[in-house]
């Protein structure tokens, strides 16, 4: 270095960083983008646990095989892909309706045939899988029910994990 | 930079250079701590837990098959009797008469075990099972009929040992109506 000329010093070839920078700044952007999505559909619960727990359908399967996530948090707010739905009258003017919203979703999928004892509904193929926090009161697991069953939405399912907890 | 060449050309060597180098270091880490902490979270197991189909509003009265099991998960306060408080409430297992655990002995509650309510009650859904001799091409209807009080968890742990005893036909009992 000492022996270097000023003149030589200027001329040493500098790599331009700029591009790099861009790529990595818009790396940074995309996964903060997806840790914040990811989170929405399927919200961090404390599940029940139940060693009879079936194993969920794999990622990529068929639109039939899709299954819709509903969020029942520890306080009874029912969230799907992030926004709060309730039927509770007392809710009314806060969140939008839960039995609209899932008569909306089964709109789009087939029904069957309805069963001979109750000719009135034709049950959807819909499936809905509620993700109850642990600790949360049944009822608010009920108000789902209730909505999916009237909508004629039967095929649901309880979240459940099948990591042995230390206490429950 | 006309200016810089009006001033003259001494200034144009000494051109001040930001030094990236510590801010590469800080972005590459922030890159790094998020490519890590992105975990996509995936569904859990579930347990189905179908609705009836064959039932519904509109259907008029049900048929009651007389051998039906009722699991109760009943919501009751420190002295055992039916309370309607939301906090404070302790759950009672009960089939038919027949009490599982007294209210507020949680150790008898605990999930999984090997002793206490929930083997006790998949005994006996076993038994019913094994007993069963009425039609119908489900096999032996279950309910669980739980009070609107009863934490989740306690409701899945009976699903559970439902599920263990190969029950088919599994339903939940319509909310209790308030009065």
């Amino acid at each position: 270095m000492a022996r270097k000329s000023k003149v030589e010093q200027e001329a040493e070839p500098k790599p331009d960083l700029t591009p790099m920078i861009d790529i990595v700044f818009n790396l940074i952007i995309f996964f903060m983008i997806v840790s914040e999505l990811s989170n929405l559909t399927v919200e961090q619960l404390e599940l029940s646990y139940a060693s009879e727990a079936a194993d969920p359908p794999k990622p990529g399967a068929s639109k039939l095989d899709k299954v819709l996530q509903v969020n029942v948090l520890p306080d009874g707010l029912v969230k799907i892909n992030g926004a709060a739905y309730s039927d509770d009258p007392k809710l009314k003017d806060v969140h939008p309706s839960l039995k609209e919203f899932i008569e909306n979703e089964a709109a789009g999928y087939e029904r069957e045939e309805p069963d001979p004892n109750n000719p009135a509904l034709s049950p959807s193929k819909m499936k809905v899988n509620i993700r109850a926090d642990k600790e949360t009161m049944f009822k608010n697991v009920q108000q789902v029910f209730d909505a999916c069953q009237k909508c004629g939405v039967y095929k649901t399912s309880l979240a459940a994990t099948k990591e042995n907890p230390k206490k429950q | 930079m006309s200016r810089k060449k009006k001033k003259g050309s001494r200034f144009v060597s000494e051109e001040v250079e930001l030094d990236l180098t510590p801010m590469i270091d800080i972005v590459f880490n922030l890159l790094i701590f998020f490519m890590c902490a992105t975990k996509f979270r995936t569904p859990e197991g579930m347990i189905e837990s179908y609705l009836p189909k064959d039932k519904g509003q509109a259907a008029g009265t049900p048929q009651i098959d007389l051998n039906e099991v009722r699991i109760k998960l009943l919501w009751y306060d420190a002295d055992g009797r039916p309370t309607k408080a939301e906090k404070g409430g302790h759950v009672v297992v009960k089939v038919g008469d027949e009490r599982f655990n007294d209210a507020g002995d949680f150790a008898q509650l605990r999930y999984p075990s090997t002793s206490g309510v929930w083997k006790a009650l998949g005994e006996k859904l076993v038994d019913f099972k094994a007993n069963y001799k009425g039609g119908g091409e489900k096999g032996l209807p279950v309910i669980i009929d739980a009070r609107k009080q009863v934490p989740t968890k306690y409701v899945i742990s009976a699903l559970n040992e439902v599920v263990r005893a190969g029950i088919q036909d599994v339903t939940f009992a319509a909310p209790e109506i308030d009065y």
